[in-house]
C-alpha cells in the first residue's frame, strides 16, 4: 500500500509534494492550533452568550414597562431562558474540554496537570462555579433556568421632569430547582433561597478568565512555533505555484488515486485572514 | 441591570413619589405600588387593610397570564387614584395616607395608615365598591405602616 502526501489549493488544482515527515509535521501543527483556537473560540462563545443574557434581561424589562406590544414579552421571555440555557450548556463546553484542547497542544504532564489542579482550585472555591456547574444537569433535563424576575422603579431625585429608573434581576430558586435527587446534592446543600443571575454569571466568568488565562499561558509558545511551521509550508507553496493560499489543505492520498483520500485536513484557515489574536484576547 | 424607562401607559400611571415593584415567578405575579417616604407621624398610625377580589377574571381569560395581569395592574393604578380622590372629598379633615398597593391576579389590596381608623373605616364602608372589584374586605389592623413596608423583602 503506497501512500503520498501533498498541499492542494482544490481551486487552482495547483499541489505541492511532502514527504511522510512533513506531513506528520503538518498534522501535528494543525491539532495544536485547531485545538488553541478551540480554546478562544469556546471562551468567546460563554462571553457572548454572556452578553445575549443581558441583552434579553434588558428586553424582558422594557417588555413589562411597555404593554403597548405584548407579543414582545412573551418573545423576550423566551430569548432569555434561550440565552440563559445557552450560556450554561457553553460553559459547560469550555470546562469539559478545556484539558483536553490543553493536551493537543503540549505533552508536558506537570503543565496539564496546572489546568486540572486550576479547575479544581475555582471548584473548591466559588460557589458560583460550583452551582453553574451542577446547573448543566438541570438546564439540560428541564431546559428552564431563569425562575424569578423582579423589576423595581424609583424616580430618579435630581430630574426635573420626575423620570423614572427601572432596575431588572432575575433569579434562581432554590425551591424550583427539586430535591437531592434532581440537583447535585452537594451543591444544592450551600444553595441560598435565590439566587441573583447576573452576579452569579459574574463570579462564573471570573472563574472562567483565571482557567482561559492559564491555558493561553501554558499553550502560547507551542501555538506560536506551530504557527510560524504551518506558515513556512504556506510561503514555500505560494513560491512554487504562484497561486492565492487561502484555502490549502493536506492530503494523504493511497496508490498515487487523488481520489482515495485517507486524512485531509485545512491548513490555511489556522494563518491567513485571522483576527483572532485581537478577537480573542 | 438598568434599564430606560419607555414612554408607555403604565408608567404615565404611575404616582410621584411612589416606588413600584413587579414580581414575576412560576407561581406568582404580583406589583407593588409603594411610597417613597411616609409623611410625619405616620409611622406611629395604624393601618387599614382593604383588599378588593378581582371580578370576571377567569384563568382562561387571556392566553398569557402576564398580559392579563399587566392589564390589572393598569386597571389597579386609575383606583389608587379614585380611592385617594374619594376619600379627599369625603373625609377631608380625617388624617390618612394611602401607602401601599399590592396586586395579583386575585386580589388588590390598598394599605392605608391613618390615626383615626373608625372614621376611615366608616368613610371605607361607605364608598360605592368600584366596577371591576367584587365587594371588598375592610380590615383594620394593628400592624403600622413602617412594617407593611418591611414586609416587601426583595428576593435577596
Amino acid at each position: 500500500m503506497s501512500s503520498s502526501y501533498c498541499i492542494l489549493s482544490p481551486a487552482h488544482a495547483a499541489s505541492m509534494p511532502l514527504d511522510e515527515e512533513q506531513f506528520r509535521e503538518l498534522k501535528r501543527a494543525r491539532k495544536r492550533l485547531s485545538s488553541a483556537y478551540a480554546i478562544r473560540h469556546k471562551y468567546k462563545l460563554v462571553r457572548t452568550n454572556y452578553g445575549l443574557i443581558t441583552e434579553s434581561l434588558k428586553a424582558v424589562g422594557t417588555a413589562y414597562l411597555d404593554n403597548v406590544h405584548p407579543e414582545r414579552l412573551i418573545d423576550a421571555k423566551t430569548r432569555l431562558n434561550a440565552a440563559v440555557n445557552n450560556y450554561i450548556l457553553s460553559g459547560r463546553t469550555f470546562t469539559a474540554q478545556i484539558k483536553r484542547h490543553v493536551q493537543a497542544c503540549i505533552q508536558d504532564r506537570l503543565e496539564i496537570n496546572r489546568i486540572t489542579r486550576r479547575m479544581e482550585i475555582e471548584y473548591q472555591r466559588s460557589f458560583a462555579y460550583r452551582f453553574v456547574d451542577s446547573l448543566y444537569d438541570y438546564v439540560s433535563y428541564y431546559g428552564i433556568s431563569v425562575h424569578e424576575i423582579e423589576i423595581s422603579g424609583q424616580l430618579v431625585s435630581d430630574s426635573p421632569d420626575a423620570a423614572r429608573r427601572y432596575e431588572i434581576k432575575a433569579y434562581i430558586d432554590r425551591d424550583f430547582l427539586g430535591g437531592p435527587t434532581d440537583f447535585r446534592a452537594s451543591v444544592l446543600k450551600e444553595t441560598p433561597r435565590s439566587i441573583e443571575l447576573v452576579s452569579l454569571l459574574d463570579e462564573f466568568m471570573g472563574c472562567l478568565d483565571r482557567i482561559n488565562d492559564l491555558a493561553r499561558q501554558i499553550t502560547d509558545e507551542t501555538t506560536i512555533n506551530s504557527h510560524v511551521l504551518v506558515k513556512e509550508f504556506i510561503n514555500v507553496f505560494a513560491g512554487s505555484n504562484g497561486v492565492p493560499v487561502n484555502n490549502l489543505f493536506v492530503v494523504h492520498s493511497m496508490h498515487g488515486d487523488d481520489n482515495n483520500i485517507y486524512d485531509k485536513f485545512p491548513i490555511s484557515m489556522y494563518v491567513d485572514q485571522q483576527n483572532l489574536e485581537d478577537e480573542y484576547r | 441591570m438598568e434599564i430606560t424607562a419607555p414612554d408607555s401607559q403604565f408608567c404615565s400611571l404611575l404616582p410621584d413619589d411612589f416606588l413600584t415593584l413587579h414580581r414575576i415567578s412560576f407561581n406568582e405575579r404580583a406589583f407593588i405600588l409603594y411610597r417613597a417616604a411616609l409623611p410625619a407621624g405616620a409611622p406611629s398610625q395604624k393601618t387599614i387593610m382593604v383588599q378588593f377580589p378581582w371580578l370576571d377574571i377567569t384563568e382562561n381569560a387571556f392566553s398569557d397570564i402576564d398580559l392579563q395581569f399587566q392589564t390589572l395592574i393598569n386597571t389597579a393604578l386609575v383606583c389608587v387614584k379614585e380611592l385617594q380622590n374619594y376619600l379627599n372629598q369625603h373625609e377631608p379633615v380625617v388624617d390618612f395616607c394611602l401607602f401601599m398597593m399590592e396586586t395579583n391576579p386575585s386580589f388588590c389590596t390598598f394599605s392605608i395608615s391613618t390615626g383615626h381608623e373608625q372614621a376611615l373605616f366608616k368613610a371605607l364602608h361607605d364608598m360605592p365598591c368600584p366596577d371591576c372589584f367584587g365587594y371588598p374586605r375592610i380590615q383594620n389592623t394593628t400592624i403600622t405602616p413602617q412594617q407593611s413596608l418591611a414586609a416587601i423583602n426583595p428576593l435577596e
